[in-house]
């Protein structure tokens, strides 16, 4: 039989969903559809067959045990969330020491150099003093020369 | 004169299982692990898979009860979840079966004129029937659940429900065709 095109509002008929009013056009298309009329019966006699499936069991024992486990895991969860927590305070507090400590030793690099750093610097200003000094001796020799020159 | 104190509601219960008390949630449990596990059973339709999902359900409503924001009732809540375990459960358990090909055919056919036989094939067809198509046939015929709370938690339109439903009718009528007076 083909589909009425009321079809989907004998379904929500069926369920008792329809205001009053669409109940009422509904009630008065049943009873001159006969396709209609069949898909009421036939949601009637699936609704009776489904009746017929046993109620299910109750839980057993054994699972109402489990599901007690399950609940009682919620007092342990406290107690993990607290360590947790803790954990992640501990975490912090050490990465801050970590961090600070890091900054410190910075700082006291910059103050004092490493020794080769020092040693080249000292180098390097005793080899300018050693030129500055030959310099020194080169221009006393000049001018004791021009001033023998002189004398002669 | 009667001075006992009228037990806690599930919002009550709900809201101290939030602070952490244990005793909360155990109550929980006691007043709903019928309901959700006759759900379980229904969309699964064996006690086994039933009991796991129950198990399942309620571990996941202790694991997300602080996010409960109380805006569906409690049962509606467990549904809700319930509903999405089983969902996830049938699909494994549809992959596994697959995979090792144990699958057996929904025996639609009246095997024999007996009740139990009947009661099988309704089971089978059920379980051959869609996923969504199973839980609004399970929330609406078993549970007798309306559009609106259906809607709510399967988290659709109440329209989407209504023609899920409507088609959901047809499916399980033509599974049981040969039941069809």
């Amino acid at each position: 039989m083909t589909a009425c095109e009321w079809a989907n509002e004998i379904n929500a008929y069926y369920d008792g969903e329809l205001p009053a009013e669409r109940r009422a056009a509904v009630e008065e298309h049943l009873a001159a559809c006969p396709a209609c009329q069949a898909q009421l019966q036939d949601y009637l006699h699936v609704s009776g067959m489904l009746a017929q499936l046993p109620l299910p069991q109750a839980p057993s024992p054994e699972l109402m045990q489990r599901l007690h486990q399950v609940a009682n895991r919620q007092g342990t969860a406290g107690v993990i969330r607290l360590a947790e927590w803790l954990t992640g305070v501990a975490a912090a507090a050490l990465v801050v020491f970590a961090v600070g400590l890091g900054y410190r030793s910075t700082q006291e690099q910059a103050v004092s150099l490493p020794l080769w750093e020092t040693d080249a610097v000292v180098q390097s200003t005793s080899d300018s003093a050693s030129n500055s000094a030959e310099e020194q001796v080169a221009m006393w020799q000049v001018r004791d020369l021009s001033q023998e020159r002189t004398h002669d | 004169m009667n001075n006992a104190v009228p037990p806690p509601t599930d919002r009550e219960l709900v809201t101290l299982a939030r602070r952490g008390d244990t005793g909360a949630f155990h109550q929980l449990v006691d007043r709903h692990a019928v309901a959700m596990h006759g759900l379980a059973w229904r969309l699964l339709g064996n006690a086994a898979d039933a009991e796991d999902v129950t198990q399942e359900c309620f571990a996941a409503a202790l694991g997300s009860v602080r996010a409960f924001r109380q805006e569906a009732s409690v049962k509606t809540w467990l549904t809700q979840i319930l509903v999405r375990q089983a969902a996830r459960f049938y699909n494994a358990r549809k992959r596994r079966r697959i995979l090792h090909t144990e699958a057996a055919p929904p025996q639609t056919a009246p095997s024999a004129q007996r009740a139990s036989d009947t009661r099988m094939d309704l089971t089978a067809a059920l379980q051959a029937l869609g996923a969504e198509h199973r839980e609004v046939i399970v929330l609406r015929e078993l549970q007798g659940l309306s559009y609106a709370q259906i809607a709510e938690v399967l988290n659709v339109p109440a329209g989407t429900v209504e023609s899920r439903l409507f088609r959901a009718r047809r499916e399980l009528q033509n599974l049981l065709k040969d039941y069809t007076p």
